[in-house]
C-alpha cells in the first residue's frame, strides 16, 4: 500500500486580500472559473477554515464548508461545492450568521450547495444522511468535514486532499477530531489516498512518535544524574562545581540561575 | 487461526466479554481475565520496565520504585501457552517483538496512540475478518482526548477493508458527543408550553422562583431548554 504523504507545499502561502462587495467577488470568480483548465478526475480538495488553508494549491476540485467561500475569494481560489450542516444561526449579537442570498447567488453561478437540513429560501441540495448512515453502518459524524469525506467516498473519488482541516481548537480537538480520523481511516482502508496538509493535528500523536516509543532523553530531565543515585550525597556539589561539570565545548553555556533543587 | 478476535481492554465494558473467540489482552489485563474465568491467547504491551524514583524528602534517601508490571509472572505465563508481543525488547521476558516498522510500511501510517491501535493493526495484518472490542471504553480524560482518535482511525481502516468491527455497549468509541450526528437537532416532542407545565408539576404547583426569573430559550418557537436566572 502506498504510503500516505503529508502535503507540504513548496509554494509560499497565498496572501489573503481584502474582499470587495459580494457581487464583485462573484463576478471575479466567474471570470476565474472560465479560465480554469479541467481538473484531474477522481481527485478533490476538502478545504477547511484553519490556518493551513493558505497552502491550498487550487489544482483540483475544491469543496468548502460554511462561510469558507469568503476565504476562497480572499485567496482568489475556486470552489465547486459548499457543504453545511446548519440552519440559520445567530451570533452573540443576534445577527444572522449565514446570508442565504449569497448562497443562492453562488448556486445560480453553478456552485453546488449541500445541506443536511432543508432550509426555506436556500437553493441547496439535501445531503442524503440517512442513506449514508444505513449504507456505512454508522452515524459517527463529528463535523461537516466528516460529511464531506464520506460524500467523496460515496462518489468514488480516488484521492482526497485536506487543507485547512487543522482541528486545533479545544472543541475540535476534543470532540470532532476522532470522527475525522475514523473516516480518513475508512477511506484509506478502501484504497483511497488521503493526504493531510502539514500543520494539521490530524493523525498526529501528542509526542510526535507512536505510542510507547521513547521521545525524551533522561539527560534532558536530569542533567546531573541525581535521580539515578540511590542516596543523596553527604555533601552536595557547590554551584560553581555544578557549573563546571556542565561546561562543554560543544554545548551552550549553562544558565546563571540554578534551580532551587540544586541549592538545597 | 480463526476469523474472529476479541481485543480485551480494561474498561468497565469488559464485563460484557463472552470469551467466545481468540482473546488478546493488554498489559495487566490477564488479572481481570483470570477473575472472569476467561481465556487469553496473546498479551500485548508497549511498555518497558518502568522504574521511577521517589523523593521522600531531603533527610531521606532517594528510592527506586519497582516495575509496575509483573514481568516475572508474565514470563511464567508464556510456559502455559501465552504469547506475549512487546513493542520493546525486555530483559528476562521471552516476548515476540511487535513488527512495528513492517506494519507502518505496509499500511503507510504510524498513527498509534494506544496499545489498542497496535492490536487492531496486528489483527488487520493477520487477516482477521471480525474484531470485537470489549473494555476499550476511553473514559479517562487523557484517553478520550489523546488516544481515542487513534483507535477510531484503525477501526475505520479495518471497516474500510471490509473487516467487521464490533464495539461493546458503553464504550465512547465512534460515538458523537451529542449522541446525534453533527448538526442534527433533537426533535422537540412537546409543545412550547411544556417546560412551564413540567416545572409547575415538579414543584407541586408552585414555581421555585417567579416566572419572570425563568428565561426560556427558544428557537423558532420551539423550546430547546430553559435557563434559570437568579
Amino acid at each position: 500500500m502506498a504510503s500516505q504523504k503529508a502535503l507540504i507545499s513548496t509554494k509560499a502561502p497565498i496572501e489573503e486580500t481584502p474582499l470587495a462587495t459580494f457581487e464583485e467577488e462573484l463576478n471575479n470568480y466567474k471570470i476565474r472559473m472560465s479560465k480554469l483548465v479541467p481538473f484531474p478526475p477522481g481527485e478533490i480538495i476538502i478545504l477547511g477554515m484553519g490556518k493551513t488553508r493558505e497552502l491550498c494549491p487550487w489544482d483540483a476540485e475544491v469543496w468548502a464548508v460554511n462561510m469558507g467561500y469568503q476565504q476562497v475569494a480572499m485567496q482568489r481560489g475556486h470552489v465547486e461545492k459548499i457543504f453545511m450542516a446548519h440552519t440559520q444561526t445567530k451570533d452573540i449579537y443576534g445577527r444572522n450568521m449565514f446570508k442565504w442570498e449569497h448562497f443562492n447567488q453562488m448556486a445560480d453561478a453553478g456552485i453546488e450547495i449541500w445541506n443536511i437540513h432543508r432550509v426555506k429560501g436556500l437553493k441547496s441540495r439535501l445531503f442524503p444522511l440517512k442513506r449514508l448512515i444505513k449504507k456505512y453502518g454508522t452515524d459517527y459524524f463529528g463535523n461537516t468535514i466528516a460529511y464531506m469525506i464520506v460524500w467523496a467516498i460515496e462518489l468514488g473519488k480516488k484521492r482526497i486532499r485536506l487543507y485547512g482541516v487543522d482541528m486545533r481548537t479545544t472543541e475540535e480537538y476534543g470532540w470532532e477530531k476522532g470522527s475525522l480520523e475514523y473516516w480518513i481511516g475508512f477511506a484509506r482502508g478502501r484504497g483511497i489516498q488521503v493526504d493531510i496538509c502539514d500543520g494539521s493535528y490530524l493523525l498526529k500523536t501528542i509526542t510526535g512518535k507512536p505510542y510507547g516509543i521513547k521521545y525524551w532523553s533522561l539527560k534532558d530531565v536530569d542533567p546531573f544524574g541525581l535521580l539515578r543515585r540511590k542516596k543523596l550525597p553527604e555533601e552536595l556539589p557547590s554551584s560553581s562545581q555544578l557549573i563546571e561539570a556542565t561546561k562543554s565545548t560543544q554545548s551552550p553555556p549553562p544558565p546563571q540561575r540554578l534551580s532551587p533543587w540544586v541549592q538545597l | 487461526m480463526g476469523s474472529t478476535v476479541i481485543i480485551f481492554g480494561l474498561g468497565p465494558s469488559s464485563a460484557q466479554c463472552p470469551f467466545d473467540a481468540e482473546t488478546w489482552v493488554v498489559n495487566m489485563g490477564y488479572w481481570r481475565v483470570y477473575k472472569m474465568k476467561g481465556r487469553i491467547d496473546k498479551l500485548f504491551t508497549a511498555h518497558t520496565p518502568c522504574k521511577y524514583p521517589t523523593l521522600l524528602g531531603a533527610t531521606r534517601p532517594l528510592q527506586i520504585q519497582d516495575a509496575t508490571m509483573d514481568w516475572g509472572l508474565i514470563d511464567q505465563l508464556i510456559d502455559f501457552g501465552l504469547e506475549v508481543i512487546s513493542l520493546h525488547r525486555i530483559q528476562g521476558l521471552r516476548s515476540k517483538i511487535f513488527p512495528l516498522k513492517r506494519i507502518i510500511k505496509k499500511f503507510g501510517c504510524d498513527y498509534f496512540t494506544d496499545s489498542m491501535c497496535y492490536m487492531i493493526a496486528y489483527a488487520i495484518d493477520k487477516g482477521y475478518k471480525k474484531i470485537k472490542l470489549y473494555g476499550v471504553d476511553m473514559y479517562d480524560r487523557d484517553e478520550f482526548q489523546f488516544e481515542k482518535g487513534g483507535i477510531e482511525y484503525w477501526i475505520g481502516f479495518a471497516r474500510g477493508q471490509g473487516i467487521e468491527v464490533i464495539i461493546s455497549n458503553g464504550s465512547y468509541l465512534c460515538r458523537n458527543a451529542t449522541g446525534l450526528p453533527y448538526g442534527v437537532l433533537p426533535k422537540p416532542e412537546k409543545s412550547s408550553d411544556f417546560m412551564e407545565e413540567e416545572l409547575v408539576r415538579l414543584t407541586g404547583g408552585e414555581l421555585p422562583v417567579s416566572k419572570d426569573a425563568i428565561q426560556y430559550c427558544t428557537k423558532g418557537g420551539k423550546p430547546i431548554g430553559f435557563r434559570r436566572e437568579n
